[in-house]
């Protein structure tokens, strides 16, 4: 063991970064050796995820990765039995020597003709099982999101027909948009947890890429045991279940101030059936980018008041011994900080900050009560507490102007008021799932979805700047109830899910008139129910092709604040109804994944969405409401094509033209005919395009153990509409834009260490957001990854 | 984040009224054209075409060859802003930001060359200004409110540089700008109506008055400020509706107050106020709330007047805002009325034929011996005409659009 002399000026984080430097090289012991291998399918020669791979004498196990591979090391000399093992497979036992030559193993497995329940589903990569589901459906690999310096928009920036809304740099808040739906219309879960009504406290760039499993874009319609009422789809981000003992740090840095640091680190008492784990992570930012002002073409100003700064700290217990099958909790504590940014105003003071506390509980149990019934439920409780600061006596516009604010108390952001708000929440989240394999064709699957949520907003300043309580206490109940059936027959040639769900929602709180400060406040309850079903499914024509067809009857429950509104401007809206989707999906998917070498995989997927009672903002001549008005039809087609070329170049290729068009006849409240009925819908961009490449070669400079990946990436968005086209000379609109990014990844030790590189927007193309809001051009970042495995 | 982004749409939409200015005060006069000749005439139309979403659209601007009884096409037209302003003083255009404050922040100044419009220049404001009118004081000078940030600046006529600046913060009520209205020159002096708004938009509860500033044109300086407070009226001079301020033959100075805009079950004052000829302070027993009047021809008092025109003889068409017709839904009821109004004989009758609009579509403008309303009604949407001599109604142009304004250009 090599001895490190402690300097007195070496502080205890440049120690441990050191000892983590050094880790690898400290020399194997004498008399030990390791080796390494892959577990695959005998028949398809695809790799197995997570078999066990056990050295009897030692009782050291391992688990293979998501490419099907395990290594041991610290071996002391000598002769070994190894058992491999692996759900719907003949377990395998082969033998070790210290002295053979060749220490990788390619190890494949046999089919099990018994436990065919597990074969249906586990006998496959999980992604490439999800892709054979009759959903239309994106999947994004671990091995995809590998080597990605940043966050999941860089990576859902590349997927068909999915555009990811931003509004500024890191930490700015962003809404998915899935076929041209966006907002609460599309759902957004972790871990099949719907997250919609956290999107204060939860983004989807805020979860650190190298935590992700995969990401799952579901589109057109939902799984039911998704919980929770989306339209149009949804993004599912699967967290990593990690090795059993394993450690991960790592640390990058971006162009404008930006630091991301992580963490996690996996213990397994595998004896006690006790798995630990504790992560955390942590991003800064300054974002001061330069950025030119949308309308004044000398002004370029600097982002000043951009800062953002989240930590993220969680744990997890995970007990596997005893009646249930596994018992979870974990607690998760979420802190962030944003500066508000200015873009047509300077904004100097205002900002808002949020704290989230959560406890995820699970338990999950096979055969609960009954043979081939599986129960899992979830239940959590969170308390959130947000809070808006709005409070500068001066307004500054960006020529140096300064003037009081409005309001005698404060207030710099375009309202005629200021904030201070203590929003305070609490949640009980219950998910539960209850599947039964009648036999190895029928199965049943119940979920319920539970979402209470109790809000005790507070703000006594703007209460005093209106003169006027507007904050009171509110109540919401959300239920979501789904049933499936899943068939299919005896060859896997035809599956069908068959969904229904019911819905209730119920919301309960207390309303001033927005219109005076004299009437009384006046009590808002509101208790509305619905249906919805979905039937999809998928037919192999042969091994390599098939189609898949889906259609859905569903709903989207309004949200809080169109339910509610807020009291100032905006009124509660009891009679709001949810908004009605009916949908059809054609696909046909053609993959030769894990069956030829070059893992070709095309896609062709067609869609038709017609969308009634759409929630829309309603403003009169004083004050506005949410209400049900608008019709909207969507058609469209995506083509995705990726491929092995050549066995160290990877290349994917994507295309989607989305049409969505006005379909209400007549204007508000009248029998006018709808002056933009047939036109495009505005501010939705309607033809998306990804091509990309990459490179990769093992030990490409020599030596072993190394891998070097090199991307290529280019998105096109031709330019669309700000409002609906109806003069020729109509100037109001989003440039085409033309991204492109490198990046590249060199990795040591057999993946155990990562340095990752990139550019974005090599071309430093100008981008806005669609409401005009300028985003970041050319940025560089670097990262540093070290697993400990 | 996202609650962020809805409070800052919502702020800029609740101050979307849209406009309606036709020319400046000053210029008005009762044209006599034939109508032949109106056949011909160009007619400046700005109308307003609002987003699915609701909060968010644009505005245009088109240049049309007289009314036809046809629908108006936009394919032409230019765009202007989301409800922007529009003036027209002498043979210029002046178009102002679109409302909210993520409009471009300039007044744009146009002129009509070979029967299109045509930008010569522009003068940039500041960010959060709203500005809803630009008026001519005199030959050299126009003065432009800035409604939040509580001062005026005024401008060089000819080079259309800002020269000045007249600060009026002093006299806000509560907050920090009291809310510039509609103003009216006379004998050299300004008179600009204050508004005094909450933070709702609406008049504060403690404070049911009209205050007018006089500001003196030579000096550019405030010489008073003169308070109505016997009857109760408040809002005088919608800020971008010209005709809610005007002068009689007599040159007497009459101001249009809106009051809570038929929104507030408890407080539905409306009416008018008077300053006459040669003072320079109200003539209270001139003041006039029409809350209480009933509409002959209806069961309805008017509880807002949203917009109006003085024709002569003590006459004023106006459009006026009716609670018992916003139902469940005031956002897009059509609760406004068409009405004529007798200043001298306090009486209101309703003008049949005009179908009830929403408060946007809310234009009137004198058109010949006949006067022109917009109107976006229930079966019937575009502008009608009404025979100030025979009390005909008919629909001049069709549109499905918002239409918030028109003009007669020479």
């Amino acid at each position: 063991m090599l001895k490190i002399r402690l300097s007195k000026h070496l502080s205890k984080t440049s120690l441990i970064s050191i000892l983590l430097i050094l880790l690898p090289f400290l020399s194997y012991a004498q008399g030990e050796f390791k080796f390494s291998g892959q577990i695959i399918d005998e028949k398809s020669k695809e790799e197995l995820v997570g078999a066990s791979i056990l050295i009897k004498e030692l009782n050291r196990g391992v688990n293979s990765n998501i490419n099907g591979q395990f290594s041991f090391e610290h071996i002391p000399m000598g002769s070994y039995h190894i058992l491999i093992q692996f759900l719907g497979y003949e377990s395998k036992e082969i033998s070790i020597d210290s002295n053979t030559t060749n220490k990788y193993l390619r190890i494949s497995l046999k089919a099990s003709q018994e436990s065919l329940k597990e074969a249906i589903f586990m006998s496959k990569t999980k992604a490439r099982t999800l892709k054979e589901q009759a959903f239309p459906i994106s999947v994004i690999s671990m091995k995809e999101l590998r080597g990605t310096v940043s966050s999941v928009q860089d990576i859902l920036l590349k997927t068909v027909g999915l555009t990811l809304r931003q509004s500024g740099g890191v930490g700015s808040s962003s809404r998915i948009s899935l076929r041209g739906l966006e907002g609460k219309r599309i759902g957004f879960f972790i871990d099949e947890v719907p997250l919609n009504e956290y999107s204060d406290y939860v983004d989807i760039n805020d979860i650190p890429v190298d935590m992700i499993e995969r990401i799952e874009i579901y589109k057109g319609i939902v799984p039911a045991k998704f919980g929770g009422s989306s339209m149009g789809g949804a993004v599912n981000l699967v967290i990593r279940k990690y090795p059993e003992r394993y450690a991960d740090l790592s640390y990058s840095r971006e162009s404008y101030n930006v630091n991301k640091a992580q963490s996690i680190l996996k213990r397994n008492i595998s004896k006690k059936g006790i798995l630990l784990g504790l992560g955390g992570a942590y991003t800064s930012a300054q974002n001061n980018y330069v950025m030119q002002h949308p309308f004044l073409e000398d002004l370029f100003i600097e982002r000043k008041h951009d800062r953002f700064k989240k930590a993220m700290l969680g744990g997890n217990i995970t007990l596997s011994k005893g009646y249930f099958d596994e018992i979870e909790i974990e607690p998760v504590y979420v802190y962030s900080y944003r500066e508000i940014q200015g873009i047509f105003s300077d904004y100097r003071k205002a900002f808002a900050k949020s704290n989230l506390a959560l406890i995820n509980t699970k338990i999950v149990k096979d055969n609960f009560l009954l043979s081939g019934l599986d129960l899992d439920v979830n239940t959590a409780f969170a308390y959130t507490k947000y809070s808006l600061v709005d409070t500068a006596r001066y307004n500054y516009d960006w020529r140096g102007n300064k003037s009081p604010s409005i309001s005698p108390y404060g207030g710099e952001l375009p309202n005629r008021f200021p904030s201070n708000s203590n929003n305070k929440k609490l949640s009980i989240i219950n998910k539960s799932n209850l599947n039964y394999f009648i036999n190895s064709r029928h199965s049943i699957n119940i979920n319920s979805f539970v979402n209470l949520i109790l809000s005790y907003p507070q703000d006594s300043l703007k209460a005093k700047a209106l003169n006027k309580q507007v904050d009171f206490n509110s109540k919401m109940l959300s239920w979501v109830i789904g049933a499936t059936y899943d068939f299919k027959t005896k060859d896997d040639r035809f599956l069908n899910s068959l969904t229904s769900r019911f819905y209730l929602y119920s919301a309960h709180t207390t309303k001033n008139s927005i219109y005076t400060n004299a009437s009384l406040p006046e009590d808002i309850n509101i208790n509305k129910t619905g249906l919805g079903i979905s039937d999809a499914f998928r037919y192999k024509f042969t091994r390599d092709f098939m189609l898949k067809y889906s259609m859905a009857y569903d709903l989207r429950l309004p949200s809080e604040n169109e339910l509610l509104g807020d009291g100032i401007n905006v009124s509660a809206s009891q009679e709001l109804l949810p908004e009605r989707n009916l949908s059809f999906n054609l696909g046909f998917l053609y993959s030769l994944i894990a069956k030829h070498s070059s893992n070709l995989q095309i896609e062709l997927n067609m869609y038709y969405m017609n969308i009634t009672n759409m929630i829309h903002y309603e403003a009169g001549l004083l004050g506005a409401q949410y209400q049900n008005f608008g019709k909207m039809r969507s058609m469209g087609v995506e083509f995705e094509a990726k491929a092995d070329i050549l066995p160290y170049l990877y290349t994917y290729f994507n295309i989607s033209y989305q049409d969505l068009r006005d379909t209400r006849a007549y204007n508000a409240n009248s029998f006018i005919a709808n002056p933009t009925k047939g036109k495009r819908i505005p501010n939705i961009p309607f033809l998306l395009s990804n091509i990309g490449f990459e490179l990769h070669k093992e030990n490409l400079f020599g030596g072993h153990g190394m891998n070097s990946r090199l991307f290529n990436e280019l998105s096109f968005i031709e330019e669309y509409f700000y409002d609906f086209e109806v003069s020729e000379n109509q100037k109001r609109r989003i440039p085409r834009s033309i991204i492109y990014n490198i990046g590249c990844e060199q990795s040591f030790f057999n993946q155990s260490l990562f340095i990752s590189a990139s550019i974005k927007n090599v071309t430093n193309a100008k981008i806005v957001s669609e409401l005009n809001q300028p985003l970041v051009g050319r940025s560089f970042g670097i990262k540093l990854r070290y697993i400990f495995k | 984040m996202k609650r962020l982004f809805n409070i800052l749409s919502i702020s800029a939409l609740t101050l979307l009224l849209l406009s309606s200015i036709s020319c400046n005060k000053d210029d008005k006069n009762t044209n006599s054209t034939t109508q032949e000749e109106q056949k011909g005439e160009l007619v400046l139309i700005g109308s307003t075409v609002k987003n699915p979403d609701g909060m968010s659209g644009n505005s245009y601007l088109q240049l049309i060859k007289g009314l036809k009884s046809s629908s108006l096409d936009l394919s032409k037209s230019i765009e202007r802003g989301f409800a922007s302003s529009i003036n027209v003083i002498d043979k210029y255009i002046y178009v102002l930001p679109a409302f909210g404050n993520e409009a471009a922040p300039f007044v744009r100044k146009y002129i009509v060359e070979n029967g299109s419009l045509k930008e010569v220049a522009k003068l940039e404001i500041p960010a959060n200004a709203y500005t809803w009118n630009i008026v001519k004081v005199d030959e050299n000078k126009l003065y432009l409110p800035l409604y939040n940030l509580a001062k005026i600046f005024v401008i060089d006529n000819n080079s259309f540089n800002k020269i000045k600046e007249i600060d009026i913060t002093e006299y806000a009520h509560t907050d920090s700008s009291p809310d510039a209205g509609y103003p009216i020159v006379r004998d050299g002096k300004y008179y600009l109506p204050l508004n005094q708004i909450n933070p709702g938009f609406m008049p504060y509860d403690d404070y049911h008055q009209a205050d007018v500033l006089i500001i003196d044109i030579k000096s550019d300086n405030v010489t008073k400020r003169i308070s109505e407070t016997s009857s109760e009226l408040s809002f005088p001079a919608r800020p971008y509706l010209s005709n809610t301020i005007f002068k009689t033959e007599n040159n007497d100075i009459y101001i249009a107050c809106s009051g809570a805009f038929a929104y507030n079950p408890m407080y539905k004052n409306n009416g008018f106020i008077c300053i006459p000829n040669g003072q320079e302070d109200f003539d209270t027993t001139r003041s006039w709330d029409i809350s209480n009047v009933t509409i002959e021809g209806t069961e309805y008092k008017p509880a807002s007047i949203y917009n109006c025109l003085y024709v002569g003889n003590n006459i004023v068409l106006a459009y006026v805002g009716i609670a018992e017709l916003n139902g469940n839904n005031p956002y897009t009821a059509k609760n406004a009325v068409a009405v004529k109004i007798d200043l001298a004989n306090k009486t209101i009758s309703k003008i049949d034929g005009i179908p009830h609009t929403d408060g946007f579509s809310i234009i009137i403008e004198k058109w010949g011996e006949k006067v022109l309303f917009s109107a976006s009604g229930e079966s019937a949407s575009g502008i009608f005409s009404y025979d100030l001599n025979t009390a005909k109604v008919e629909q001049v142009l069709s549109s499905a659009y918002n239409i918030d304004h028109i003009d007669f250009l020479k």
